[in-house]
This record gives structure tokens, sequence and C-alpha cells, in this order.
């Protein structure tokens, strides 16, 4: 894996550098909110729906333990196989393991953000095994030799013509032809050939129910099926937080799920997988990877009832204007920005700071994860932790000191005042970063604790 | 210690106490409708189509109205013989990638968002909804139920390996976000609402 260390603002910076096109991304990220919001506002009961999801999340996050082994025992009755990975590496190797007992080195994939987050197209890729993933967005992704920007749209930042020369290049469409119907159409051809001859089918999970061993995987194209039916082993990989207690409960998150993500009222397929067709197997890899340690954080763990939605993506005010690649993690966006610290702090110390801490994120989240206030937090932690930006902590000691002696604070806003009115070019100068697509208003006469001491007299 | 064990032992250790699972019955505000004009709004705003079959129809004679009488048609319905699922000799599921038109039963509906569910009982084999090119599904109106809540009182207790709930064509929007529908499974989804 190419090792990338610039920050998330470093990042932004690069894809800012096309106004139109970050214009484009921006728009069309708002659109799909404002599908989402009329979606939701058609409901009465939204409000009720989100409450109750994030109520049972509750619940799953408080009997974890006993929900993990109750579907175990179901899954394993149903006739599924079923393994545990503690972290990432050991996920892979169980899915390798399993190709190799079999002698398969090709495989089709559907969307799993959990392999996505395990790196396992790179691993497979070490180990030659042929992966195609089958959504068309991350096929058009793997192509490009990229990985998704979204976790629901993951070719969100791709131009139709860029997609057009891409299919030109490897599926052989003719030059010039940036037709989404009939560039869909010819992945559809070069995907059905996938289909019919990969024996394995690896796939995400949605919803794991406790109750009855089974598990819920959305989508919309049918890749996951027309994937998993047409083959002899079906390996599902889900990270330990995805159970749900009970059948029921999908009725209050499949209601949520598809309207939260596009507006749609439900994704175009909701199959629930229970047992392995005659002759097929099936394997589930329960995966923990820093979630058991995310769960024993009181501030965080509520991150943890995510149902990978992405609304929260496409109402984010930075989100839309960076793009999903400046995250530099499987998940971007604000819920990115509160996962990923947990897995390496240091490494992803820029991400809580990507945030305006508007909070719409949270207002937008079906299940009511806090997700402003966790990236405020999350912001406490590293700095306390000495991983925020030198230059950042000094300042904000700087401002501390000015701002704990009344003196100072007056005696600055005087100085600046007076600067900007003489020599304006030094203060409005783009070589400060703050002023960065930004103007500094024109400096006032005097201060508001100045103008309220004059005027307070004359009452 | 294996992971199985290390994994369960942080959970346990980890977990905060929380015992209730909240009521998740439907408050009286939610959205009422009729289930019927619901479900035939909702399907075909998703790209679906809805055709309302009425009690003197001739159902077979309706389908190839629709479809046209040279249609390509594979049914798993018995009292709607077409052509049979497999050829004689195999019920390999990559056969059946030559399917036009899959035709199959729904057990019930649901109204809020035009879906139907489905089970082996109705598709015999997994594969047959998906690598059709065009899927027909015939359901009873009293089969529709508004909710998603009351679907899953449905499905309680039912034996299946495999079930889903389909809601209109194969679709995507992964480029420039057109809706293009037939992204891998079937085109066109139609479903015969029969009295």
């Amino acid at each position: 894996m190419q090792t990338v260390t610039k920050s998330h603002a470093e990042l932004s910076e690069g894809f800012n550098k096309d106004e139109a096109r970050v214009s484009w991304h921006d728009e069309t990220l708002w659109w799909i909110r404002q599908k989402r919001d009329k979606a939701a506002h058609q409901m009465p009961e939204w409000e009720w729906l989100r409450q109750t999801a994030s109520g049972i999340k509750d619940y799953v996050l408080g009997n974890l333990h006993d929900l993990l082994e109750l579907f175990e025992a179901n899954a394993l009755a149903n006739g599924i196989k079923v393994h545990w990975a503690a972290d990432a590496a050991e996920h892979n190797r169980i899915v390798y393991g399993i190709l190799q007992e079999h002698g398969v080195t090709k495989i089709v994939k559907s969307k799993s953000m959990l392999t996505e987050e395990c790196g396992l197209n790179e691993y497979l890729h070490e180990k030659q095994v042929d992966v195609v993933d089958t959504d068309l967005g991350e096929r058009i992704v793997q192509l490009a030799g990229e990985v998704p920007s979204h976790i629901v749209l993951p070719c969100i930042h791709w131009k139709k013509e860029e997609i057009g020369e891409l299919f030109h290049k490897f599926l052989g469409t003719p030059e010039g032809n940036a037709d989404p119907q009939f560039l869909t159409g010819a992945a559809r051809i070069h995907l059905r050939e996938k289909f019919l001859t990969r024996r394995v089918a690896i796939t995400g999970v949605n919803f794991a129910v406790a109750e009855t061993g089974e598990f819920v995987v959305c989508t919309n194209e049918g890749n996951a099926d027309m994937g998993t039916h047409l083959s002899d082993i079906h390996i599902a990989c889900m990270g330990i937080e995805k159970i749900i207690p009970k059948q029921e409960h999908l009725g209050i998150f499949l209601r949520l799920l598809a309207r939260s993500a596009t507006g749609q009222p439900t994704t175009t397929y909701n199959s629930h997988f229970k047992k392995p067709a005659p002759g097929q197997e099936m394997h589930i890899v329960l995966v923990d990877n820093g979630r058991s340690r995310q769960l024993g954080r009181p501030d965080f763990r509520n991150s943890l009832k995510c149902i990978r939605c992405g609304a929260c993506m496409n109402t984010c005010p930075v989100y839309r204007r960076s793009g999903g690649h400046s995250y530099k993690y499987a998940i971007s966006g604000p819920i990115g920005s509160i996962l990923a610290p947990n897995l390496d702090m240091e490494k992803h110390a820029d991400l809580p700071f990507a945030s305006t801490l508007c909070g719409s994120c949270s207002n937008v989240c079906p299940v009511k994860i806090d997700i402003h206030d966790q990236l405020y937090k999350w912001r406490q932690e590293i700095t306390k932790n000495g991983h925020a930006p030198k230059a950042k902590t000094f300042a904000m000691k700087i401002v501390a000191a000015v701002l704990a002696r009344p003196w100072m604070y007056r005696l600055g806003g005087s100085v600046a005042r007076k600067m900007m009115r003489l020599f304006p070019s030094l203060m409005n100068n783009k070589s400060i970063p703050w002023n960065k697509a930004r103007e500094l208003p024109a400096p006032p006469k005097q201060s508001f604790g100045e103008w309220y001491a004059k005027n307070r007299k004359k009452v | 210690m294996s992971s199985r064990s290390a994994i369960l032992q942080a959970v346990k250790q980890n977990q905060p106490t929380v015992e209730t699972l909240p009521d998740i019955t439907q408050p009286d505000y939610a959205l009422k409708f009729g289930t019927t004009e619901k479900f035939a709004e909702v399907l075909t705003a998703i790209g679906g189509r809805v055709i309302l079959v009425d009690e003197t129809d001739d159902l077979k004679a309706l389908i190839l109205q629709v479809y046209g009488e040279e249609a390509d048609i594979v049914s798993v319905i018995d009292e709607l013989p077409f052509k049979p699922l497999f050829p004689p000799g195999t019920e390999d599921p990559h056969v059946l990638e030559n399917v036009d038109i899959a035709l199959m039963k729904a057990q019930f509906g649901v109204s809020e968002n035009g879906s139907v569910w489905v089970t082996e009982a109705e598709y015999k084999v997994r594969a047959f909804p998906f690598i059709c090119q065009h899927l027909a599904v015939v359901l009873s109106r009293n089969d529709l139920v508004p909710y998603m809540h009351e679907a899953y009182q449905k499905i309680s207790g039912q034996q299946y390996g495999f079930g889903l709930f389909i809601a209109g064509p194969s679709k995507t929007a992964d480029i420039e976000q057109s809706l293009v529908l037939g992204a891998h499974g079937p085109k066109t989804m139609t479903v015969f609402l029969t009295q």
C-alpha cells in the first residue's frame, strides 16, 4: 500500500485546485442530502424511527457479548461456518485460507467497507488472487487503481467523460462515449461473465440477526446476489457491531437505511441469507479490529451504532468540498473521522479537525450518533496525547494567554485595528493561512468594549 | 487464547449496562394510506410497473398481452405454466443465464416501499429473480401490508434458507448519479396485482 503522509488539509488543497469540480462535487452530494430530506419529511414517524433505532443499538452495545454468542450458535445451527478475527490481518488470513483450501485464485466481491478497512484487496493481490469488485462504482475505482471515496457512492468524484475513457481503455468501449446508460450496459456484460465463472463470492453484511442466525445484505444493483447465488462458496465479512437482537428490528433499520442514504424508500434487494444453498458453503467472518476497544470508551462507543448510510458525508460542508480521498481512510467524512482515531490516534490525528462542528451530521444520522460531539472530544484526546499539529498547539497557547489577561486582549485588539488600517496588505496577506479563500472585513474604528463604554453613559 | 475467546472477553469487559429494548410499535401518528394505491405509486416511482388484474381477466392471456405472444417466459408458478425452470437433466443455476422473462409469485408486498417478499418456496432457485432480463411477479392485493413492521410479523417463524425483498428492477446511479435500470439483474420488474 502506498504510504500517504499528507494531512487532510493538504490533500483538500489539491482537491480544491479545480474550483468547478469542487462545486460540482458539493452540489451533487447536497442534492442527495435533499432527497434524503424529502423522504424523511414525508414520514411523521421519522424521529420516532431514529430514536427507536438508536435505542436498539444501545441495547446491542450493552449486550454484545451475549448477542454474538447467540448469533454464532444460530448461524452454526443453520449450517453456516463462523470465523472470528481479532484484527484486519487475521481477517485477511482467514479469507485467504478459505480460498487456498479450495484452490481458488479468482473471486468476485460486492461492496464491503469492512474489507476496505482491512485492506483485503491489496492483501489478496499480493497473494496473486484476482479480485473483481462487482458494484459498478467500486469496479470503476478499482480499474482506476483507486479506493472508494464514499461508502455508498464509491466513484462520486468521477465525471462520466473520465469513466468513458477508463472503459475505453479497459473494456474496449468506443472512444468518446460517455453515456451513463451505455457505459452501465458495457459493465453489465463485463461483470456478467465474472459472475458466471467465479466460484467464490465475498459480500459484506448490513445486519446480522442474533435471534435467527441470518444476515441481511442490501444492494440496488443485485451484484451481491448475482455473485453469491452463482458461486460454490459465499464468504460474508462483518464487524461485530453489525449484530441486531431480533428479526423484527430489521423493520426499523431497513426503513431508515436507504432513505437516509439516497432518499429511496428501500434498496432494491434486501437479501436475507439464513442457510447455504444445497451444495454451497457459507462462511461468516466476525471481525473485531478495534471495535471492542471502542466499546470501552464511553465518549466514543456510540460510533459503533453506525449503519453505514453515508448521510453524514452528504451533508458535511467539509466532506463535500474536500472529497473522500482527503481522509485517507476507508470510511471518510464525519463518521470516518470518529472511527479512524480509535485505530491509530497519531496517524488519523488530523481527521477530527476536518470539521466545522456545525452538527449537521448528528442531525441527519439515522441512529442518532452524537458525531459532532465526538469530533470535539477526539480533538481533546488528540491534543492531550500530544498528536495535535505543533503550530496549532503553539497558537492556542498564545490565544489562551491573551484571553486570560484583559489588558493584553485590549492592547492586542487596538494594535490589530491600527495595523489593518495603516498596512492593510500586511494583514490581508494571502501568505497567512487564515486568509486563504477569506477576506478580512474592514477594520472598525473602535472595539465593542470602547463603543459600549461611550454609549452607555448617554442613557 | 483463541481470537473468539479474546474478542468475547474484551467485549464483555467493555460493554455498558443496558437492560431494556425499546418498544417498536408504530406510533398512532404514523402516516395512513390505502395499501393498493400506495404500493402502485411507490413501485412505479422506483422504476417498477404495476398492472391491476381484474377478477374476470385471464392472467395468462394478460401476461402474453403485456410481453407479446412470442415472449420467452420461464415460469415457476404451477398454475401458470410457460417454459420450465431447467431443461431436462440439469439443475445448475448457470444455465439460467439466458432466461428472458422470469415469472414467479410473491408471498406479500409492502406498500410503504413497493417491495415484495419471496423465498425459495416461490423462486425455487436463488439465482432466478436476479439472472433474468425481466422479472414478472404475481401478487394478490389481499397480501399487501402497509409497513415493514407488519412484513416482519408475517416473516416471523418462517423457515427459509434465503428470502428477500425485491423493490423494482436492478439499478445503479454510480455514473454521475444518472439512474440506469438493469445494472446486473432484471431491467424491468412488473407486478401483476390480482384481486
